[in-house]
């Protein structure tokens, strides 16, 4: 019926009724069934994907005479995962297997001669002959990589190491090797390049990244494990893998962190399998491994600096941590009482229950301003954001912070492309956003809504600021900043971001820094 | 509410709001699902929010929207409707609907799929979307002309 002055809820009504018109499968009751729990962690995804698979699974799981589906090891009808294989080894693999073997080149982010995937893909339906095709990775001329991919052969020269596909990397004459928090095991050479004599870490290794999971007992979709690639330098609060204290003689070094994931279709449940190697002179003289969840349970420390101190301490409070606080003695920008800084710093993996110590502003600075050639650079990065400036003042490369998190670098000659202000932190995603994330986009954002960014001299942060990491040390304490921020009286969890921009003496860009909220 | 009691329940209106928002439907249930593990990776935090419906289809539209630009463009084809017959005039006005959100911008038929459909607030609505409530008002006084204004939407 025509409508020339459409309600509420004349859209309710025509929504409702043209959604009715979709049909869909009703969601089926939980499955409980649990006997195969060979691994926990396995288990527990096994569960959520009970949950969510419906009718289809209650089916399988034991109403009728159907056997159940083996959720952890292909039968030989299927295809295999081809994860940690080069495209030599997946074709041997395959034929051996029985499958006829075909190759063809994709772009892809990993190393050029990885296999990335097959045709039909991990887990199709196959039968003795057929063919697959190997995907193997061509280089990534054609794409944007959302992490830094120059580290990933190390890495996969690990990897194919511990599954006895290929020998061993540079190891140092005397290795130690720490694994679940345990005592340090010394391996020397060349004991050490044997995978035998790495015990229960090879073994953690091969149990990961030789499983698929089953998505869907009906539609064979079945994913391969992911390798994830980080490199950091251990603080001395920090923890490792799933919560094991950091190894004294080892905070400060920069560590190669690989993990595995069950990461099928964007979730995981329980503990990845990390691997962390430490280098000296190109080698590899320390390992630290984790293979199974701790026992302690921890948590990160949320984001209080910014916040007036009332707030900020009732939000920690909230969230199951103690308090104490301490007045600065002398006076800052912000108002009194607002948090200037906090320990254990955001992000930082601690126990239930701790204690966080708060600084909070003590005296009012009349004076505070800042200063105009901080202004001038943040407007100066404004109007390249809105397409009035070929190029914002850069030193020279510019590194990109996303949540404090290194999440690329711009090279020297490359700011002036729009292009390269995006970035992705470790893990793929921040703030519930896709990545990569837009350095530029927030003030676009601002600006289709005719709002007008502010700056400021704080640095960010505030409730439901997403900050899982700390910048470094030597950025924070060589570099003054402007802060670029929407009016406080439009940021809400769900609209706030800011945008720290560090410069040099001559008000420069020499890095950014990304801050996104999430509700 | 637990998870598995929020799968129950809310599964259906999720794939049929992720149909509306422009989803081919084969692929509507997979991205639901996306979604809900996502979601379950961080259920303790969702469930705390005032509205987990919205923290929910905040997902569901990132979800959505990766998925857009790596599997399909998310339009209906564009074929006249078929004759109706009387008894088939929920479906017609269905399909009627759903061609209308798809001949939208994406940005008007996310506010009215959510406004409309999934019944969130306009500050509920802007949470998820992450733009002020004001956009929300003015994309869904927009939203709901276009909708009108529809000449297959007019003829149903």
């Amino acid at each position: 019926m025509p409508n020339d002055n459409p309600t509420d809820e004349w859209a309710r009504d025509l929504l409702n009724r043209a959604a009715d018109t979709i049909d869909v499968d009703p969601a089926g009751p939980v499955e409980t069934r649990g006997t195969r729990r060979i691994w926990p962690m396995l288990a527990a995804a096994a569960a959520v994907i009970a949950v969510l698979a419906g009718t289809a699974f209650v089916t399988l799981g034991g109403t009728d005479s159907t056997p159940p589906v083996d959720k952890v090891k292909l039968t030989v009808d299927r295809v295999p995962s081809v994860f940690g294989y080069d495209a030599a080894g997946a074709r041997a693999m395959l034929e051996d297997a029985g499958l006829r073997v075909d190759e063809s080149p994709i772009p892809s982010c990993e190393p050029v001669g990885r296999a990335v995937s097959t045709i039909p893909e991990t887990g199709s339906p196959v039968s003795p002959g057929d063919l697959v095709d190997v995907q193997a990775s061509s280089g990534n001329d054609l794409l944007e990589c959302p992490y830094d991919t120059s580290s990933r052969p190390d890495a996969w020269e690990f990897l194919d190491f511990a599954n006895g596909r290929g020998p061993a990397p540079q190891f140092a004459d005397r290795l130690t090797l720490y694994v679940d928090g345990g005592d340090p095991v010394v391996l020397t050479s060349p004991d050490s390049a044997d995978p035998a004599a790495w015990g229960e870490l090879v073994q953690a290794i091969r149990e990961n990244t030789g499983r698929v999971i089953e998505t869907d007992p009906e539609l064979p979709r079945i994913g391969d494990p992911t390798l994830s690639l980080d490199s950091r330098v251990s603080p001395a609060s920090a923890t490792m893998g799933c919560g094991y204290a950091t190894p004294e003689d080892l905070i400060g070094r920069e560590a190669m962190v690989l993990s595995f994931r069950w990461n099928t279709i964007g979730f995981y449940v329980g503990c990845d399998v990390t691997v962390e190697l430490f280098r000296s002179n190109g080698v590899i003289d320390t390992v630290v491994a984790s293979t199974k969840s701790a026992e302690t349970r921890m948590t990160e420390v949320p984001s209080a600096v910014g916040l007036s101190s009332g707030p900020a301490t009732r939000m920690l409070r909230e969230s199951g941590f103690d308090v104490t606080t301490e007045p600065t003695d002398g006076p800052g920008c912000d108002a009194v009482g607002t948090v200037l800084a906090q320990s254990p710093e955001a992000g930082t993996a601690v126990e239930f229950g701790a204690t966080i110590h708060l600084e909070e502003n003590g005296l009012d600075d009349p004076d505070c301003t800042i200063d105009p050639g901080l202004v001038a650079t943040a407007q100066s990065f404004i109007d390249f954001a809105r397409g009035d400036l070929a190029q914002p003042p850069v030193a020279g490369s510019v590194d990109f912070y996303v949540g404090n998190v290194l999440a690329g670098t711009i090279p020297e000659g490359a700011a002036g492309e729009r292009a390269r202000w995006k970035g992705c932190p470790p893990g793929g995603q921040y703030a519930a956003a896709s990545c990569p994330v837009s350095a530029l986009d927030p003030i676009l954002s601002l600006d289709v809504n005719w709002y007008t960014p502010q700056f400021t001299a704080a640095a960010p942060g505030g409730v439901c600021m997403v900050l899982p990491g700390s910048l470094p040390t030597s950025l924070t304490a060589s570099y003054s900043f402007v802060t670029i921020v929407p009016a406080s009286s439009i940021s809400s969890c769900a609209f706030n971001f800011a945008i720290q921009l560090f410069v040099d003496t001559s008000d420069r860009i020499v890095a950014v820094n990304l801050v996104g909220s999430e509700p | 509410m637990d998870f598995s009691e929020y799968v129950v329940a809310r599964r259906t209106a999720l794939v049929r709001a992720a149909v509306l928002l422009g989803c081919p439907q084969p692929e509507a249930e997979d991205i639901v699902q996306t979604t809900l593990m996502r979601c379950y990776r961080s259920w303790r935090r969702v469930v705390k929010a005032d509205q987990p419906d919205a923290y929910v289809y905040r997902v569901l539209v990132n979800t959505l929207t990766d998925a857009r630009s790596r599997l399909w463009n998310g339009e209906l084809p564009t074929e006249q409707l078929p004759d109706r017959p009387a008894e088939a005039v929920d479906a017609i006005t269905g399909l009627a609907v759903r061609r209308a959100l798809a001949a939208m911008t994406r940005e008007h038929r996310e506010v009215l799929v959510l406004r409309y459909y999934a019944d969130l607030s306009e500050r509920e609505t802007a949470d998820v979307l992450r733009i002020p409530p004001g956009t929300v008002k003015s994309r869904t006084s927009r939203a709901l002309a276009a909708l009108a204004a529809d000449q297959n939407v007019r003829s149903t």
